[in-house]
Protein backbone atom coordinates (compact mmCIF):
# COMPACT_ATOMS: atom_id res chain seq x y z
CA UNK A 1 0.00 0.00 0.00
CA UNK A 2 2.89 2.59 1.30
CA UNK A 3 4.36 1.74 -2.33
CA UNK A 4 1.13 2.38 -4.35
CA UNK A 5 0.93 5.83 -2.49
CA UNK A 6 5.17 6.55 -2.49
CA UNK A 7 5.35 5.79 -6.12
CA UNK A 8 2.72 8.21 -6.90
CA UNK A 9 4.41 10.78 -5.12
CA UNK A 10 7.32 10.26 -7.01
CA UNK A 11 5.38 10.66 -10.27
CA UNK A 12 4.04 13.74 -8.99
CA UNK A 13 7.10 14.96 -7.87
CA UNK A 14 8.75 14.55 -11.76
CA UNK A 15 5.52 15.41 -13.27
CA UNK A 16 5.70 19.11 -11.11
CA UNK A 17 9.18 19.40 -12.12
CA UNK A 18 8.41 18.91 -15.80
CA UNK A 19 5.30 20.63 -16.30
CA UNK A 20 7.24 23.49 -14.14
CA UNK A 21 9.58 24.14 -17.58
CA UNK A 22 7.22 23.13 -20.00
CA UNK A 23 4.24 25.81 -19.01
CA UNK A 24 7.05 28.52 -18.13
CA UNK A 25 9.44 28.63 -20.94
CA UNK A 26 7.72 26.52 -23.35
CA UNK A 27 10.59 23.83 -23.12
CA UNK A 28 10.09 20.25 -23.51
CA UNK A 29 12.64 19.20 -21.35
CA UNK A 30 13.80 15.72 -22.62
CA UNK A 31 16.88 15.66 -19.98
CA UNK A 32 14.19 15.51 -17.38
CA UNK A 33 15.20 11.44 -17.13
CA UNK A 34 18.80 12.74 -16.66
CA UNK A 35 18.56 15.26 -14.06
CA UNK A 36 16.39 12.90 -12.19
CA UNK A 37 19.18 10.09 -12.91
CA UNK A 38 22.12 12.12 -12.13
CA UNK A 39 20.41 13.40 -8.67
CA UNK A 40 20.17 10.02 -7.54
CA UNK A 41 23.61 9.08 -8.34
CA UNK A 42 24.80 12.17 -6.72
CA UNK A 43 22.74 11.17 -3.47
CA UNK A 44 24.61 7.62 -3.86
CA UNK A 45 28.36 9.29 -4.08
CA UNK A 46 27.88 11.74 -1.10
CA UNK A 47 25.93 9.03 1.48
CA UNK A 48 28.45 5.96 -0.19
CA UNK A 49 32.10 7.35 -0.81
CA UNK A 50 32.07 10.51 1.55
CA UNK A 51 30.08 9.00 4.25
CA UNK A 52 27.81 11.58 4.84
CA UNK A 53 24.00 10.84 6.29
CA UNK A 54 21.81 11.17 4.97
CA UNK A 55 20.08 14.27 6.38
CA UNK A 56 23.17 15.95 4.76
CA UNK A 57 23.45 14.39 1.52
CA UNK A 58 19.67 14.94 0.82
CA UNK A 59 19.28 18.64 0.74
CA UNK A 60 22.56 19.02 -0.44
CA UNK A 61 21.28 16.87 -3.74
CA UNK A 62 18.65 19.00 -4.26
CA UNK A 63 20.40 22.55 -3.62
CA UNK A 64 22.87 21.50 -6.18
CA UNK A 65 19.99 20.20 -8.68
CA UNK A 66 18.18 23.46 -8.53
CA UNK A 67 21.26 25.72 -8.38
CA UNK A 68 22.07 23.66 -11.89
CA UNK A 69 18.80 24.20 -12.96
CA UNK A 70 19.18 28.07 -12.92
CA UNK A 71 22.59 27.58 -14.54
CA UNK A 72 21.21 25.44 -17.19
CA UNK A 73 18.38 28.23 -17.63
CA UNK A 74 20.87 31.25 -17.91
CA UNK A 75 23.31 29.32 -20.43
CA UNK A 76 21.65 26.87 -22.22
CA UNK A 77 17.70 27.46 -22.31
CA UNK A 78 18.04 31.14 -22.70
CA UNK A 79 20.30 31.65 -25.88
CA UNK A 80 18.29 29.29 -27.63
CA UNK A 81 14.52 31.55 -27.52
CA UNK A 82 12.55 29.34 -27.00
CA UNK A 83 13.00 27.27 -30.19
CA UNK A 84 11.70 23.90 -30.19
CA UNK A 85 14.35 22.30 -32.28
CA UNK A 86 17.10 24.11 -30.62
CA UNK A 87 16.18 22.79 -26.97
CA UNK A 88 15.40 19.70 -28.33
CA UNK A 89 19.54 19.83 -29.59
CA UNK A 90 20.48 21.15 -26.34
CA UNK A 91 18.32 18.59 -24.16
CA UNK A 92 19.92 15.73 -25.75
CA UNK A 93 23.33 17.48 -25.58
CA UNK A 94 23.10 17.86 -21.60
CA UNK A 95 21.67 13.95 -21.36
CA UNK A 96 24.30 12.38 -23.15
CA UNK A 97 26.80 14.25 -20.64
CA UNK A 98 25.15 13.48 -17.74
CA UNK A 99 24.70 9.39 -18.70
CA UNK A 100 27.81 9.41 -20.36
CA UNK A 101 29.49 10.76 -17.02
CA UNK A 102 27.71 8.29 -15.17
CA UNK A 103 28.27 4.88 -16.85
CA UNK A 104 31.85 5.54 -17.23
CA UNK A 105 32.74 6.22 -13.76
CA UNK A 106 29.41 4.24 -12.24
CA UNK A 107 29.19 1.40 -14.70
CA UNK A 108 25.53 0.38 -15.49
CA UNK A 109 24.93 -2.28 -12.59
CA UNK A 110 21.89 -1.26 -10.39
CA UNK A 111 23.13 0.52 -7.21
CA UNK A 112 20.85 1.49 -4.09
CA UNK A 113 21.27 4.18 -1.89
CA UNK A 114 21.31 3.00 1.39
CA UNK A 115 18.44 3.77 3.93
CA UNK A 116 18.41 6.77 5.72
CA UNK A 117 16.76 4.96 8.89
CA UNK A 118 16.95 1.45 8.79
CA UNK A 119 14.53 -0.61 10.80
CA UNK A 120 10.68 -0.93 10.02
CA UNK A 121 8.06 0.71 11.90
CA UNK A 122 4.47 -1.27 12.71
CA UNK A 123 1.64 0.82 11.23
CA UNK A 124 -1.29 -0.97 12.06
CA UNK A 125 -1.04 -4.75 11.27
CA UNK A 126 1.78 -4.30 8.61
CA UNK A 127 5.51 -3.54 9.10
CA UNK A 128 6.74 -0.71 6.95
CA UNK A 129 9.83 0.40 6.30
CA UNK A 130 10.95 3.82 8.39
CA UNK A 131 12.34 5.08 5.50
CA UNK A 132 9.44 5.14 3.51
CA UNK A 133 7.07 6.22 5.97
CA UNK A 134 10.01 9.41 6.25
CA UNK A 135 9.94 9.57 2.37
CA UNK A 136 6.09 10.01 1.75
CA UNK A 137 5.77 12.53 4.59
CA UNK A 138 8.86 14.77 3.03
CA UNK A 139 7.20 14.41 -0.28
CA UNK A 140 4.00 15.49 0.71
CA UNK A 141 5.45 18.22 2.58
CA UNK A 142 6.76 19.81 -0.33
CA UNK A 143 4.39 19.22 -2.91
CA UNK A 144 1.70 21.20 -0.11
CA UNK A 145 4.70 23.75 0.02
CA UNK A 146 4.34 24.08 -3.72
CA UNK A 147 0.37 24.59 -4.30
CA UNK A 148 1.00 26.74 -1.46
CA UNK A 149 3.98 28.35 -3.37
CA UNK A 150 1.91 28.56 -6.43
CA UNK A 151 -1.48 29.67 -5.61
CA UNK A 152 -0.59 31.96 -2.76
CA UNK A 153 3.26 33.73 -3.00
CA UNK A 154 3.69 36.57 -4.98
CA UNK A 155 5.72 34.74 -7.38
CA UNK A 156 3.17 31.95 -7.74
CA UNK A 157 1.06 34.61 -9.07
CA UNK A 158 3.48 35.74 -11.51
CA UNK A 159 4.20 32.53 -12.34
CA UNK A 160 0.53 31.79 -13.82
CA UNK A 161 0.77 35.08 -15.50
CA UNK A 162 3.33 34.13 -17.52
CA UNK A 163 2.00 30.87 -18.07
CA UNK A 164 -1.88 32.65 -18.99
CA UNK A 165 0.10 35.24 -21.32
CA UNK A 166 3.76 35.82 -21.40
CA UNK A 167 3.70 39.19 -23.30
CA UNK A 168 1.02 40.39 -21.01
CA UNK A 169 2.83 39.87 -18.13
CA UNK A 170 5.77 40.91 -19.66
CA UNK A 171 3.64 44.44 -20.13
CA UNK A 172 3.08 44.32 -16.73
CA UNK A 173 6.86 44.68 -14.79
CA UNK A 174 7.51 40.79 -14.70
CA UNK A 175 10.88 40.05 -15.68
CA UNK A 176 10.44 36.38 -18.04
CA UNK A 177 14.50 35.76 -16.91
CA UNK A 178 13.56 35.33 -13.11
CA UNK A 179 10.43 33.48 -13.75
CA UNK A 180 12.22 31.14 -15.96
CA UNK A 181 15.35 31.22 -13.71
CA UNK A 182 13.03 29.93 -10.66
CA UNK A 183 10.95 27.67 -12.39
CA UNK A 184 14.06 25.36 -13.78
CA UNK A 185 15.64 25.49 -10.21
CA UNK A 186 11.91 24.42 -8.79
CA UNK A 187 11.84 22.00 -11.97
CA UNK A 188 15.17 20.50 -11.48
CA UNK A 189 14.86 20.59 -7.55
CA UNK A 190 11.66 18.59 -7.43
CA UNK A 191 13.59 16.00 -10.43
CA UNK A 192 16.16 15.42 -7.83
CA UNK A 193 13.96 14.88 -4.71
CA UNK A 194 11.96 12.17 -7.27
CA UNK A 195 15.51 10.96 -8.32
CA UNK A 196 16.72 10.43 -4.44
CA UNK A 197 13.37 8.57 -3.52
CA UNK A 198 13.58 6.32 -6.44
CA UNK A 199 17.24 5.83 -5.64
CA UNK A 200 16.87 4.70 -2.34
CA UNK A 201 14.02 2.97 -2.51
CA UNK A 202 14.24 1.31 -5.29
CA UNK A 203 16.78 0.06 -7.76
CA UNK A 204 19.47 2.80 -9.19
CA UNK A 205 20.91 1.89 -12.93
CA UNK A 206 21.03 4.81 -15.85
CA UNK A 207 18.29 3.25 -17.26
CA UNK A 208 15.77 4.31 -15.03
CA UNK A 209 15.99 8.00 -16.33
CA UNK A 210 14.07 7.18 -19.79
CA UNK A 211 11.58 5.04 -18.26
CA UNK A 212 11.01 7.98 -15.94
CA UNK A 213 10.82 10.11 -18.48
CA UNK A 214 7.92 7.94 -20.21
CA UNK A 215 5.78 8.02 -16.59
CA UNK A 216 6.33 11.63 -16.49
CA UNK A 217 5.40 12.40 -20.36
CA UNK A 218 2.24 9.87 -19.26
CA UNK A 219 1.23 11.99 -16.52
CA UNK A 220 1.55 15.58 -18.69
CA UNK A 221 -0.06 14.20 -21.20
CA UNK A 222 -3.07 12.74 -18.70
CA UNK A 223 -3.47 15.94 -16.90
CA UNK A 224 -3.12 18.48 -19.64
CA UNK A 225 -0.61 20.71 -20.54
CA UNK A 226 -1.05 24.01 -18.04
CA UNK A 227 -2.48 21.97 -15.14
CA UNK A 228 -1.07 21.65 -11.79
CA UNK A 229 -3.51 20.29 -10.54
CA UNK A 230 -4.23 17.74 -12.76
CA UNK A 231 -0.85 16.36 -12.19
CA UNK A 232 -2.25 15.04 -8.45
CA UNK A 233 -5.17 13.52 -9.11
CA UNK A 234 -3.44 11.62 -12.70
CA UNK A 235 -0.21 10.93 -10.67
CA UNK A 236 -2.14 9.26 -7.79
CA UNK A 237 -4.09 7.27 -10.33
CA UNK A 238 -0.71 6.20 -12.07
CA UNK A 239 0.66 5.46 -8.84
CA UNK A 240 -2.29 3.00 -8.32
CA UNK A 241 -1.89 1.86 -11.92
CA UNK A 242 1.75 0.97 -11.11
CA UNK A 243 1.80 0.33 -7.63
CA UNK A 244 -0.59 -2.26 -7.59
CA UNK A 245 -1.95 -3.93 -10.17
CA UNK A 246 1.37 -5.71 -10.84
CA UNK A 247 0.31 -8.02 -8.03
CA UNK A 248 -2.77 -8.94 -9.79
CA UNK A 249 -1.67 -8.61 -14.00
CA UNK A 250 1.64 -9.24 -15.89
CA UNK A 251 3.49 -5.84 -15.90
CA UNK A 252 4.06 -5.93 -19.27
CA UNK A 253 0.20 -5.89 -19.67
CA UNK A 254 -0.70 -3.78 -17.13
CA UNK A 255 2.16 -1.18 -19.10
CA UNK A 256 -0.21 -2.05 -22.50
CA UNK A 257 -3.15 -0.78 -20.22
CA UNK A 258 -1.58 2.32 -19.29
CA UNK A 259 -0.80 3.07 -22.97
CA UNK A 260 -3.85 2.17 -24.63
CA UNK A 261 -5.37 4.82 -21.90
CA UNK A 262 -3.08 7.56 -22.73
CA UNK A 263 -3.09 7.18 -26.80
CA UNK A 264 -6.83 7.00 -26.48
CA UNK A 265 -7.52 10.24 -24.37
CA UNK A 266 -4.69 11.42 -26.64
CA UNK A 267 -6.89 10.93 -29.47
CA UNK A 268 -10.54 11.91 -27.62
CA UNK A 269 -9.48 14.43 -25.54
CA UNK A 270 -6.06 15.96 -26.65
CA UNK A 271 -6.03 18.45 -23.77
CA UNK A 272 -5.99 15.77 -21.19
CA UNK A 273 -8.46 15.46 -18.37
CA UNK A 274 -7.66 18.86 -16.48
CA UNK A 275 -6.37 20.66 -19.19
CA UNK A 276 -7.75 24.06 -21.10
CA UNK A 277 -6.62 26.79 -23.04
CA UNK B 1 24.33 18.51 -58.84
CA UNK B 2 28.02 17.86 -59.90
CA UNK B 3 29.03 18.15 -56.23
CA UNK B 4 26.43 14.89 -55.96
CA UNK B 5 27.58 13.02 -58.76
CA UNK B 6 31.20 12.95 -57.68
CA UNK B 7 30.33 12.26 -54.20
CA UNK B 8 28.38 9.20 -55.32
CA UNK B 9 31.48 8.09 -57.77
CA UNK B 10 33.95 8.59 -54.75
CA UNK B 11 31.39 6.30 -52.44
CA UNK B 12 31.05 3.75 -55.30
CA UNK B 13 34.52 3.22 -55.82
CA UNK B 14 35.48 3.87 -52.23
CA UNK B 15 35.40 -0.26 -51.46
CA UNK B 16 38.24 -0.81 -53.57
CA UNK B 17 40.64 1.25 -51.96
CA UNK B 18 39.20 1.08 -48.03
CA UNK B 19 41.33 -0.90 -45.72
CA UNK B 20 39.48 -2.48 -42.97
CA UNK B 21 35.54 -4.13 -42.68
CA UNK B 22 34.44 -1.58 -39.57
CA UNK B 23 34.99 1.75 -41.75
CA UNK B 24 32.56 0.15 -44.80
CA UNK B 25 30.41 -1.19 -41.77
CA UNK B 26 30.21 2.55 -40.91
CA UNK B 27 29.53 3.81 -44.23
CA UNK B 28 26.69 1.35 -44.80
CA UNK B 29 25.38 2.19 -41.41
CA UNK B 30 25.57 5.43 -43.07
CA UNK B 31 23.59 5.03 -46.07
CA UNK B 32 20.46 3.38 -43.68
CA UNK B 33 20.77 6.46 -41.18
CA UNK B 34 20.65 8.83 -44.58
CA UNK B 35 17.46 7.22 -46.12
CA UNK B 36 15.86 7.14 -42.59
CA UNK B 37 16.52 10.74 -41.75
CA UNK B 38 15.52 12.39 -45.01
CA UNK B 39 12.54 10.46 -44.51
CA UNK B 40 11.82 11.69 -41.05
CA UNK B 41 12.34 15.31 -42.61
CA UNK B 42 9.76 14.40 -45.56
CA UNK B 43 6.82 13.74 -42.45
CA UNK B 44 8.31 17.22 -40.73
CA UNK B 45 7.47 18.90 -44.16
CA UNK B 46 4.28 18.50 -43.02
CA UNK B 47 4.52 20.34 -39.82
CA UNK B 48 4.52 16.87 -37.98
CA UNK B 49 7.40 16.25 -35.25
CA UNK B 50 7.39 12.65 -35.67
CA UNK B 51 9.07 11.18 -32.54
CA UNK B 52 8.39 7.28 -33.47
CA UNK B 53 10.22 6.72 -36.67
CA UNK B 54 12.59 4.55 -34.71
CA UNK B 55 9.37 2.62 -34.18
CA UNK B 56 8.52 2.29 -37.81
CA UNK B 57 12.00 0.90 -39.08
CA UNK B 58 11.38 -1.33 -35.83
CA UNK B 59 7.95 -2.68 -37.70
CA UNK B 60 9.59 -2.66 -40.90
CA UNK B 61 12.36 -4.63 -39.64
CA UNK B 62 10.25 -6.87 -37.51
CA UNK B 63 7.88 -7.30 -40.61
CA UNK B 64 11.02 -8.80 -42.04
CA UNK B 65 12.52 -10.79 -39.35
CA UNK B 66 9.69 -12.41 -38.26
CA UNK B 67 8.25 -14.58 -41.78
CA UNK B 68 12.27 -14.92 -42.68
CA UNK B 69 13.20 -16.93 -39.23
CA UNK B 70 9.59 -18.59 -38.64
CA UNK B 71 8.40 -18.96 -42.20
CA UNK B 72 11.45 -19.33 -44.06
CA UNK B 73 10.30 -16.66 -46.64
CA UNK B 74 13.37 -15.31 -48.68
CA UNK B 75 14.98 -11.69 -47.93
CA UNK B 76 13.96 -10.49 -51.28
CA UNK B 77 10.29 -11.04 -50.49
CA UNK B 78 10.66 -9.96 -46.89
CA UNK B 79 12.35 -6.92 -47.29
CA UNK B 80 9.35 -5.21 -49.34
CA UNK B 81 7.04 -6.79 -47.19
CA UNK B 82 8.81 -4.62 -44.41
CA UNK B 83 8.20 -1.57 -46.19
CA UNK B 84 5.10 -2.17 -46.93
CA UNK B 85 3.75 -3.45 -43.93
CA UNK B 86 5.45 0.04 -41.95
CA UNK B 87 3.91 2.12 -44.45
CA UNK B 88 0.31 0.47 -44.02
CA UNK B 89 0.68 0.63 -40.44
CA UNK B 90 2.01 4.04 -40.52
CA UNK B 91 -1.06 5.18 -42.37
CA UNK B 92 -3.89 3.88 -39.92
CA UNK B 93 -1.55 4.85 -37.04
CA UNK B 94 -1.10 8.58 -38.42
CA UNK B 95 -4.84 8.39 -38.76
CA UNK B 96 -5.91 9.40 -34.92
CA UNK B 97 -2.97 11.59 -34.38
CA UNK B 98 -3.71 13.79 -37.61
CA UNK B 99 -6.01 15.47 -35.20
CA UNK B 100 -3.01 16.60 -32.67
CA UNK B 101 -0.59 19.28 -33.58
CA UNK B 102 2.77 21.01 -32.70
CA UNK B 103 4.21 19.72 -28.96
CA UNK B 104 0.35 17.69 -28.63
CA UNK B 105 1.42 15.74 -31.85
CA UNK B 106 5.20 15.66 -30.48
CA UNK B 107 4.14 14.04 -27.28
CA UNK B 108 1.42 11.95 -28.25
CA UNK B 109 4.30 10.06 -31.03
CA UNK B 110 6.95 9.80 -28.79
CA UNK B 111 4.67 8.19 -26.36
CA UNK B 112 3.29 6.07 -29.81
CA UNK B 113 6.28 4.46 -30.26
CA UNK B 114 6.91 3.80 -26.56
CA UNK B 115 3.81 1.58 -27.20
CA UNK B 116 5.20 -0.04 -30.59
CA UNK B 117 8.19 -1.52 -28.72
CA UNK B 118 6.33 -2.72 -25.66
CA UNK B 119 4.06 -4.16 -27.90
CA UNK B 120 6.45 -5.90 -29.73
CA UNK B 121 8.72 -6.96 -26.77
CA UNK B 122 5.62 -8.60 -25.23
CA UNK B 123 5.52 -10.79 -28.11
CA UNK B 124 6.80 -13.52 -26.52
CA UNK B 125 8.94 -16.37 -28.88
CA UNK B 126 7.57 -15.17 -31.73
CA UNK B 127 10.26 -11.71 -31.36
CA UNK B 128 12.35 -12.62 -29.19
CA UNK B 129 11.34 -10.62 -26.33
CA UNK B 130 13.55 -7.74 -25.07
CA UNK B 131 16.94 -9.64 -26.63
CA UNK B 132 15.69 -9.25 -30.05
CA UNK B 133 14.83 -12.04 -32.86
CA UNK B 134 18.49 -13.68 -33.71
CA UNK B 135 19.01 -16.19 -36.83
CA UNK B 136 17.64 -13.43 -39.33
CA UNK B 137 18.88 -14.94 -42.86
CA UNK B 138 21.91 -12.59 -44.30
CA UNK B 139 21.66 -11.87 -47.89
CA UNK B 140 24.94 -12.32 -48.96
CA UNK B 141 28.28 -13.34 -47.56
CA UNK B 142 30.62 -10.17 -48.71
CA UNK B 143 30.36 -7.54 -47.05
CA UNK B 144 31.13 -5.09 -50.36
CA UNK B 145 27.91 -6.43 -51.43
CA UNK B 146 25.82 -4.96 -48.78
CA UNK B 147 27.88 -1.91 -48.86
CA UNK B 148 26.57 -1.09 -53.03
CA UNK B 149 23.21 -2.61 -51.61
CA UNK B 150 22.52 0.39 -49.19
CA UNK B 151 24.52 2.91 -51.29
CA UNK B 152 22.09 1.76 -54.64
CA UNK B 153 19.38 1.96 -52.13
CA UNK B 154 20.11 5.29 -51.15
CA UNK B 155 20.57 6.60 -53.85
CA UNK B 156 16.85 5.38 -55.30
CA UNK B 157 14.87 6.48 -51.89
CA UNK B 158 16.92 9.99 -52.04
CA UNK B 159 15.54 9.88 -55.75
CA UNK B 160 11.98 9.32 -54.46
CA UNK B 161 11.78 11.78 -51.42
CA UNK B 162 13.62 14.36 -53.93
CA UNK B 163 10.36 13.49 -56.39
CA UNK B 164 8.00 13.52 -53.64
CA UNK B 165 9.11 17.01 -51.97
CA UNK B 166 9.15 19.03 -54.76
CA UNK B 167 6.06 17.78 -56.70
CA UNK B 168 2.56 19.28 -56.30
CA UNK B 169 2.02 17.12 -52.93
CA UNK B 170 5.17 18.30 -50.95
CA UNK B 171 4.08 21.93 -51.77
CA UNK B 172 0.51 21.41 -50.61
CA UNK B 173 2.19 19.73 -47.30
CA UNK B 174 4.42 22.74 -46.78
CA UNK B 175 1.24 24.71 -46.81
CA UNK B 176 -0.94 22.52 -44.33
CA UNK B 177 2.42 22.86 -42.27
CA UNK B 178 2.50 26.84 -42.65
CA UNK B 179 -1.03 27.33 -42.16
CA UNK B 180 -3.43 24.67 -42.14
CA UNK B 181 -6.58 27.04 -41.99
CA UNK B 182 -5.53 28.61 -45.34
CA UNK B 183 -4.91 25.51 -46.82
CA UNK B 184 -8.40 23.96 -46.38
CA UNK B 185 -9.11 27.00 -47.86
CA UNK B 186 -8.18 26.52 -51.01
CA UNK B 187 -9.05 22.87 -51.06
CA UNK B 188 -5.83 21.19 -49.33
CA UNK B 189 -7.10 18.66 -47.03
CA UNK B 190 -4.83 18.58 -43.69
CA UNK B 191 -5.34 15.49 -42.66
CA UNK B 192 -4.99 13.38 -45.96
CA UNK B 193 -1.63 15.13 -46.55
CA UNK B 194 -0.34 14.63 -43.00
CA UNK B 195 -1.48 10.76 -43.24
CA UNK B 196 0.35 10.54 -46.49
CA UNK B 197 3.65 12.17 -45.67
CA UNK B 198 3.50 9.58 -42.55
CA UNK B 199 2.67 6.64 -44.73
CA UNK B 200 5.53 7.38 -47.35
CA UNK B 201 7.92 8.21 -45.06
CA UNK B 202 7.32 5.30 -42.72
CA UNK B 203 7.67 3.02 -46.08
CA UNK B 204 11.49 4.11 -46.34
CA UNK B 205 12.14 4.30 -43.13
CA UNK B 206 10.68 0.35 -43.00
CA UNK B 207 12.60 -0.77 -46.07
CA UNK B 208 15.59 0.62 -44.76
CA UNK B 209 15.32 -1.31 -41.03
CA UNK B 210 14.47 -4.37 -43.05
CA UNK B 211 17.49 -4.01 -44.83
CA UNK B 212 19.70 -3.71 -41.92
CA UNK B 213 18.20 -6.38 -39.83
CA UNK B 214 18.99 -9.00 -42.41
CA UNK B 215 22.67 -7.27 -42.92
CA UNK B 216 22.76 -7.44 -38.74
CA UNK B 217 21.03 -10.81 -38.91
CA UNK B 218 19.20 -9.67 -35.34
CA UNK B 219 15.92 -7.66 -35.34
CA UNK B 220 16.64 -6.11 -31.02
CA UNK B 221 14.19 -3.91 -29.29
CA UNK B 222 16.67 -1.28 -28.22
CA UNK B 223 17.74 -0.07 -31.64
CA UNK B 224 14.23 1.09 -32.54
CA UNK B 225 13.13 2.56 -28.81
CA UNK B 226 13.42 6.61 -27.92
CA UNK B 227 17.01 7.58 -28.25
CA UNK B 228 17.14 5.64 -31.45
CA UNK B 229 14.49 8.06 -32.77
CA UNK B 230 16.05 10.93 -30.82
CA UNK B 231 19.40 10.31 -32.89
CA UNK B 232 17.65 10.33 -36.00
CA UNK B 233 16.12 13.40 -35.55
CA UNK B 234 18.83 15.01 -34.43
CA UNK B 235 20.95 14.02 -37.78
CA UNK B 236 18.45 16.27 -39.15
CA UNK B 237 18.33 19.15 -36.63
CA UNK B 238 22.18 19.20 -36.94
CA UNK B 239 22.30 19.29 -41.48
CA UNK B 240 19.33 21.67 -40.88
CA UNK B 241 15.38 20.59 -41.19
CA UNK B 242 14.71 23.62 -43.75
CA UNK B 243 16.56 21.67 -46.89
CA UNK B 244 16.45 18.56 -48.88
CA UNK B 245 20.21 18.26 -48.13
CA UNK B 246 20.13 18.69 -44.53
CA UNK B 247 19.77 15.04 -43.07
CA UNK B 248 22.66 13.46 -45.42
CA UNK B 249 25.11 16.18 -44.18
CA UNK B 250 23.78 15.72 -40.31
CA UNK B 251 24.56 11.78 -40.83
CA UNK B 252 28.24 12.97 -42.27
CA UNK B 253 28.88 15.11 -38.98
CA UNK B 254 27.27 13.66 -36.32
CA UNK B 255 27.81 9.57 -37.82
CA UNK B 256 30.50 8.97 -39.67
CA UNK B 257 33.15 11.94 -39.11
CA UNK B 258 33.11 10.60 -35.10
CA UNK B 259 33.39 7.08 -35.99
CA UNK B 260 36.18 7.95 -38.41
CA UNK B 261 38.82 10.41 -36.74
CA UNK B 262 37.35 9.80 -32.76
CA UNK B 263 36.94 5.87 -32.74
CA UNK B 264 39.92 5.91 -30.27
CA UNK B 265 37.77 7.38 -27.57
CA UNK B 266 35.19 4.17 -27.28
CA UNK B 267 33.21 5.12 -24.12
CA UNK B 268 33.51 8.73 -24.13
CA UNK B 269 32.58 8.86 -28.18
CA UNK B 270 29.19 10.63 -26.94
CA UNK B 271 31.31 13.65 -25.52
CA UNK B 272 32.37 14.37 -28.51
CA UNK B 273 28.47 13.91 -30.53
CA UNK B 274 27.19 15.85 -27.71
CA UNK B 275 30.02 18.61 -28.07
CA UNK B 276 28.92 18.63 -31.61
CA UNK B 277 25.31 19.17 -31.17
CA UNK B 278 25.99 22.15 -28.45
CA UNK B 279 28.36 24.23 -30.67
CA UNK B 280 25.66 23.19 -33.79
CA UNK B 281 22.66 24.82 -31.50
CA UNK B 282 24.79 27.69 -29.91
CA UNK B 283 25.94 28.84 -33.72
CA UNK B 284 23.91 27.72 -36.21
CA UNK B 285 20.00 27.87 -35.63
CA UNK B 286 19.05 26.48 -39.17
CA UNK B 287 22.11 23.67 -38.82
CA UNK B 288 25.26 23.63 -41.19
CA UNK B 289 22.91 24.06 -44.64
CA UNK B 290 21.70 27.27 -42.64
CA UNK B 291 25.39 28.26 -42.10
CA UNK B 292 26.38 27.34 -45.96
CA UNK B 293 23.50 29.54 -47.04
CA UNK B 294 24.69 32.69 -44.95
CA UNK B 295 28.25 32.55 -46.24
CA UNK B 296 26.81 32.15 -49.85
CA UNK B 297 24.36 35.04 -49.11
CA UNK B 298 27.74 36.96 -48.00
CA UNK B 299 30.29 36.20 -50.66
CA UNK B 300 27.21 36.94 -53.37
CA UNK B 301 26.32 40.53 -51.65
CA UNK B 302 29.68 41.25 -51.82
CA UNK B 303 30.07 40.85 -55.59
CA UNK B 304 27.66 42.29 -56.63
CA UNK B 305 28.22 45.66 -54.77
CA UNK B 306 31.80 45.39 -56.19
CA UNK B 307 30.17 45.04 -59.88
CA UNK B 308 27.97 47.95 -58.50
CA UNK B 309 30.23 49.82 -57.44
CA UNK B 310 32.50 49.21 -60.77
CA UNK B 311 29.47 50.18 -62.96
CA UNK B 312 28.85 53.88 -60.63
CA UNK B 313 32.53 54.54 -61.13
CA UNK B 314 32.93 56.79 -64.78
Amino acid sequence: MINVVLLGVVYILMGMGFAFILNLLGIFNLAHGAIFVSAAYGCYLLVVKLGLPGFVAFPLTVLAAAAFGVVVERFLFRPMKADFNRTIMVCIALSTILVTTFNRFLGTRALSIPPFIPGTTGLGPYKVDTDRILAFGIGVVILVAIIVFVDHSRWGARMQAVTQNSEGAALQGIRFGQIAAIACAVGFGLAAIGGVFMGSLYNLTPFIGDITLIKVLMLVILAGLGSFNGIFYVGALLGVLYGALPAVLNGAVVDALASVLVLSLLVIRPRGFFGHE
Amino acid sequence: MSIVGALIVILALLPLGISGTYYMHVLILAFVYVVISSSWRVVSISGQFNIAIGAFMGIGAYAAAIPNVWLGWPPWVTIPLGAVAAAILGAVLAFPFARLRTIYYAMGTLFLGYVIINLITAGGKTTGMSTGLGGVEPLFSNRAHYYYLALGLMIVSMLCLYRFEFSRIGVRMKAVSQSHEVAASVGIGERRNRILAVAFGSFFAGLMGAVYCHYQGVASPSSYGLAATLWIIMYVLVGGINSYWGPTIGVGILLVIPEFFFRDLRGDLPYVTAAILLIIAFTMPEGIVGLLKLLRARVFARRRTKEEVSVDAP
